[in-house]
Formats: C-alpha cells, structure tokens, sequence
C-alpha cells in the first residue's frame, strides 16, 4: 500500500470518528418525539387488572425509567376534549402525579389554576414534560406533549 | 429598557453591564417575544436538589422564574417559565435554557438586591 493510500485511509478514519464524537445530541424536541409515544403506548397498555398494583414501568430512550415503582390510581378519558389522564401514586414519596394528553382533534385541557406547586426545589412540579422540562402553556394542548402534574387535588375538566 | 435581553436568532442571553451568556429557548416551544418581570424573591437555591433539566454539567441548578408582561397562555395557571440551565437533553420546552457558565449568571442574580426590580425582553 502506497504512503498516499495510507494518508486516505487515516485521514478519512479521522474525519469519521471525529465527525462521530462531535455529533449533536438529541434535542428536547426529538427526544419528546420519540418517548411522549414510548410513554402513551406504555400507558395505554394499562388494564384494569393493573389498577392498585405497584408498576414495573419502562425505560425512557436515555434510560431513563418511567412509571417503574407506582401505583396505578385510575385512568379516564374525556370525550368531550379527547383528553386522557393517568393517574398513579410514587410508591417512595407518596405523593399523586397525574400523566395527561390530549388526541389531536381534542381540546385544550385546561391545567390546575392556583395550584402551590412548591416549586423551590422542583420547578416542573406544577406542570412537566417527559424530560422534566417545565411545560410551558395554560393547558395540556392537543396533539402536543405528555405532560405530568402533581397538582391534582385542583384538576377539574372543564 | 430592560436589564435583561434574549435573542433567539443569536441564542444569547445578554444582562447590560453584566455579561452575556449563550443560551436556547425551544426551539419547538421557544419563549415568547416581549416584556417579562424576573421573580427575584422566587429565585431557588443554587443545588444539586432539582431536576435534571436545570442543571448544568456541574451537576447543579437553579430555577428564576420570569413573568410575561402581557397576554399570552404561556407560564400562567399551569405551566411555568424561567431561566436556568439547560439540562439534557438540548434545549427546552419555553424556558431560556443557559448553556455555559450558568453558575456566573446565578451569582450575578444572587447578588443583586432581594427586592430588585429586573426586567426581561426577549425578542426576534
């Protein structure tokens, strides 16, 4: 092999893995992409024989679990919005999170109003995305992301 | 005139006088444009106690609350806006998302006075 070849060959391994390295994570909104349907499909999944007992969940794309440790509460759908909300109960903190999305042709689900979201250490408390990302608008909104509350006490459909 | 001022096109946080950090709204839900209060007194520790999301490569984060200053159903009743370090993955769902050297903004926030009166704009 000529001393020419071999300079192709080693200059282009490094382009390669240096254009591997210096790849650009996953962005929020991919990540969203891909697990908000991991995550409905996995809830959708739920049945009634699952309700009071302690889930094993799944595993997010980053690894990251989900559900793994809950308790399955209850779940509803509103017709009138297309609005499906999940709720369970973290086996360690006791405390009730909600999982709410709305089907494309649905309506806004409007989030708890006045809710003490206790924020300090935990600013997605009020309202979050998978990522743990605070979710951003008023209500849930159709066709958009899977969004947990913990303020569920103040959830009323309207 | 605001103290404070994002750009989306050039993903920049700038505080006048201050400095200027580079950072990321959205960028499917980005931050709306206009006027927005700084909840100094809401401003959380700087620790290692908090989302994933907020913090930064250090392991550490913080959550400034920012309140828009006109119509708009963002960061209301349900959802919250704010500053703070963006946390993997790349950027964020509203929030202004810092993506370096976060821990200097939070000092300079931290040393401003409890009842300073700090504005935002955020603008194209």
């Amino acid at each position: 092999m000529s001393h020419l070849s071999k300079w192709i060959i080693v200059t282009a391994s490094l382009f390669f893995f240096t254009s591997c390295a210096s790849a650009p994570e996953m962005t929020l909104d991919q990540y969203l992409e891909q697990n908000n349907a991991l995550a409905i499909s996995y809830l959708q999944s739920l049945d009634d024989t699952q309700l009071q007992k302690t889930l094993r969940g799944i595993k997010l794309t980053d690894g990251t679990p989900f559900l793994n440790d809950h308790i399955y509460i209850r779940s509803s759908f509103y017709p009138e919005t297309k609005s499906h909300i999940f709720i369970f109960r973290e086996s360690e903190t006791k405390s009730k999170v909600a999982y709410i999305w709305v089907d494309g042709d649905g309506k806004p689900f409007p989030l708890p109003a006045n809710c003490n979201p206790g924020y300090i250490h935990s600013p997605g408390w009020s309202a979050a995305v998978l990522s743990t990302d605070v979710y951003t608008f008023s209500d849930v909104m159709p066709g958009g992301d899977l969004v947990s509350t913990h303020c569920i006490e103040n959830m009323v459909q309207k | 005139m605001a103290n404070l001022t994002y750009k989306h096109k050039s993903r920049t946080l700038t505080w006048t006088g201050v400095g200027r950090w580079d950072a990321v709204s959205g960028p499917k839900h980005k931050l709306p444009n206009g006027q927005y209060k700084i909840g100094r007194r809401e401003v959380t520790p700087y620790t290692s106690n908090i989302g994933k999301a907020f913090k930064g490569k250090n392991g550490k984060g913080f959550f400034i609350p920012i309140f828009p200053q006109f119509s708009t159903d963002r960061g209301k009743s349900g959802g919250r806006l704010g500053i703070h370090p963006d946390g993997a993955p790349y950027g964020t769902a509203g929030c202004i998302g810092l993506q370096s050297n976060s821990e200097t903004f939070y000092k300079a926030i931290a040393a401003s006075a409890s009842d300073a009166s700090l504005t935002l704009e955020v603008m194209d």
